[in-house]
């Protein structure tokens, strides 16, 4: 065994035995039962009973459940209600990221500029939050800036504007500056300024409205694992392209940097990597479960031609995925859209090492590509979940798994991230799965 | 004048600029000039659908575009005519989806192959989409979303324009990565294009 399977074994151990008061040896059981069974498919084995059905959902437990989006994300004693109910309703074997519940009292105290959510900006009352992308990195020099020393860059040019209650923080001091007697007061005077000390007040005060938040999700969270439902992922990280195209430039003018301002563009991506890796293996250590939830976006067929997915999106981007291996963890990438075109790439890396969520990627082939490598997880498309009948689902669901599952190595989910499906369909492709997903 | 349609066309952003000034400082004709970018940019659609070009290089060969006829409008005497061209499109993305990148990729596509585009932008009302059909009487109707609640509205826009009377006079089509046959027939478009190419083939079919 290599030292990245060891690292590995040590994690699933960890995650089949999380040290948590569990509330009967059955919930015990449940738990092991679904934990063995996504890590069987992830290496690639038949497991003893079934194929694991894993979450993609966002805010589909809020309509599940009777009532809106805006209602979980105004209030926490809602959305873990909502969330609860939910999962021990529908039996995923794990369930989604409860931390994606925006909290509209806090990006409101916070005004963050990057999402607007139901009822403003102009996103409908029962819709689900909208995200904006914006030339947040104004200047294409810039990217040296973030290059040369990303915190900075990130806490003095980037947090003060797309947080508007932290637009103080552009008046702070850089910190690696505070050396010795003769930078003593130029480092602290900067503190004293109104702009920063109003800046700082807030930021105390969102971070205790935060801390109030997340410890009932905290809970909500240990609970369900007492009762014998593991969470989907316990960390997660961003392709450093998808950092900067998603987030920092619009998509318009990060298409334009490619050609304008490709080196630089690399420059800070090679920054970014190792960042994206520290981020996750911190998050899969102190959850101790392995699964590295990783969204990819602008690396789906249609945005970029062949040589700029090599130049641009791959090599940093694999970099992230061999750091979360070596250390143990299981890249989870969602190659939302189309990889059609990109198969090959899905190939690179040793063998059970990542698990794949695919969403409008011919699955057949995939399977006989990529899945005597590693584990794909999809895809009911989103049409068929809205558009068909529960008969629709079930046949779609036996052909997938009659395609995908043979031999292991596959979990059955939604192609697409499920907000607003209609309850009978997400039930009936659930009974599907555990109808033909037996081996 | 080639070495402005080769500039261009290989993407050569700050030679074309400065060719352009220094044509236009020597008196050039500006119309040649202007026929010249056209030459380029007919190139660059060329290459685009032969796979050697991408997005980026449709955003930029728009933004050179766009720079250079700052520079050169000054210089025309009379109006530029654009015409109809091959036949006009109508394109939106539908009502509660603000999503625009492919619907303006699928517009460039389709103005580099010689139609005229007129682009509603995003989250329009149904309303809006039917009267635009009656006035501006495209050949081709392209309804665009991203989100899974944009099927319902895309279903709207065509009962309604069966409702008055202006779906036989209209090809409606279906933008979108998840736009597929199920969303087609529930829809009831005529066609569903996951790529911008799709659009542009399915229009040079109509004749």
């Amino acid at each position: 065994m290599t030292d990245w399977q060891e690292k590995r074994q040590a994690r699933f151990a960890r995650w089949l035995d999380p040290g948590v008061p569990f509330s009967s040896p059955e919930s015990k059981a449940a738990y092991q039962g679904r934990v063995q069974r996504m890590i069987d498919a992830i290496e690639l084995k038949k497991t003893p009973d079934r194929v694991p059905i894993y979450p993609n959902y966002t805010y589909f437990p809020a309509y599940a459940m009777g009532t809106t989006p805006k209602a979980v994300m105004s209030d926490v004693a809602v959305a873990v209600d909502v969330w609860e109910r939910f999962i021990k309703e529908y039996g995923f074997d794990a369930f989604g990221i409860i931390g994606i519940v925006a909290p509209i009292p806090i990006m409101k105290a916070l005004d963050y500029k990057l999402y607007q959510w139901p009822g403003s900006g102009g996103v409908p009352e029962d819709s689900i939050y909208r995200y904006f992308e914006h030339d947040w990195l104004v200047e294409a020099k810039e990217y040296d800036d973030l290059a040369l020393d990303p915190s900075d860059w990130w806490m003095r040019q980037y947090v003060p504007r797309f947080c508007g209650a932290l637009s103080g923080l552009a008046h702070l001091p850089n910190v690696t500056e505070f050396i010795e007697l003769p930078n003593l007061t130029g480092f602290l005077a900067p503190f004293g300024l109104p702009e920063v000390q109003e800046s700082l007040k807030k930021l105390m005060e969102i971070g205790s409205m935060t801390l109030a938040w997340m410890g009932e999700i905290g809970k909500l969270i240990g609970k369900l694992m007492c009762d014998g439902y593991p969470p989907s992922a316990g960390g997660f990280a961003k392709a450093p392209f998808d950092t900067l195209s998603d987030t920092l430039r619009s998509f318009k003018t990060a298409m334009l940097d490619l050609r304008r301002n490709g080196d630089r563009m690399i420059a800070a991506m090679d920054t970014l990597a190792p960042l994206a890796i520290k981020m996750a293996v911190q998050a899969i250590d102190g959850s101790g479960n392995p699964i590295v939830f990783m969204p990819l976006h602008k690396g789906a067929d249609g945005f970029m031609s062949k040589a700029q997915f090599e130049k641009f999106y791959w090599p940093t981007l694999k970099r992230v995925f061999e750091g979360i291996i070596e250390a143990g963890g299981v890249p989870v990438p969602f190659a939302e859209g189309g990889y059609n075109q990109r198969m090959e790439y899905l190939n690179e890396l040793p063998k059970g090492s990542v698990a794949w969520m695919i969403d409008r990627s011919d699955m057949k082939e995939l399977k006989k590509t990529v899945g005597g490598n590693c584990c794909l997880i999809g895809n009911v498309p989103a049409s068929i979940l809205h558009a068909g009948t529960p008969a629709d689902v079930d046949r779609y669901v036996r052909e997938l798994i009659d395609d995908a599952a043979g031999g292991g190595g596959f979990m059955l989910a939604t192609g697409t991230v499920t907000d607003e499906g209609r309850p009978e369909m997400i039930k009936a492709m659930i009974e599907a799965g555990l109808k033909y997903g037996k081996y | 004048m080639e070495k402005i349609t080769a500039a261009m066309a290989d993407m050569l952003e700050d030679e074309l600029m400065d060719m352009t000034d220094k044509y236009l400082a020597e008196g050039k004709d500006p119309k040649a000039i202007l026929d010249a970018y056209q030459a380029g940019m007919t190139e660059v659609g060329k290459r685009y659908e032969a796979g050697e070009y991408f997005v980026s290089e449709l955003i930029l060969a728009g933004e050179m575009m766009n720079a250079g006829g700052e520079k050169i409008k000054p210089y025309l005497k009379g109006a530029v005519g654009g015409g109809p061209g091959k036949g006009r499109v109508l394109i939106a993305t539908v009502e509660g989806d603000i999503h625009d990148i492919g619907k303006n990729i699928a517009g460039t596509i389709m103005e580099l192959a010689g139609y005229e585009v007129k682009n509603l932008g995003e989250d329009v009302k149904v309303e809006t989409i039917v009267s635009e059909v009656k006035s501006f009487n495209p050949k081709l109707l392209g309804l665009s979303g991203l989100l899974t609640l944009a099927y319902d509205p895309m279903k709207a826009v065509v009962d309604r324009l069966k409702e008055a009377g202006l779906r036989d006079g209209v090809k409606v089509l279906l933008g979108g990565a998840q736009v597929d046959d199920h969303i087609l027939r529930y829809v009831g478009a005529d066609v569903y294009a996951n790529d911008a190419m799709t659009n542009v083939n399915y229009l040079n079919s109509l004749g």
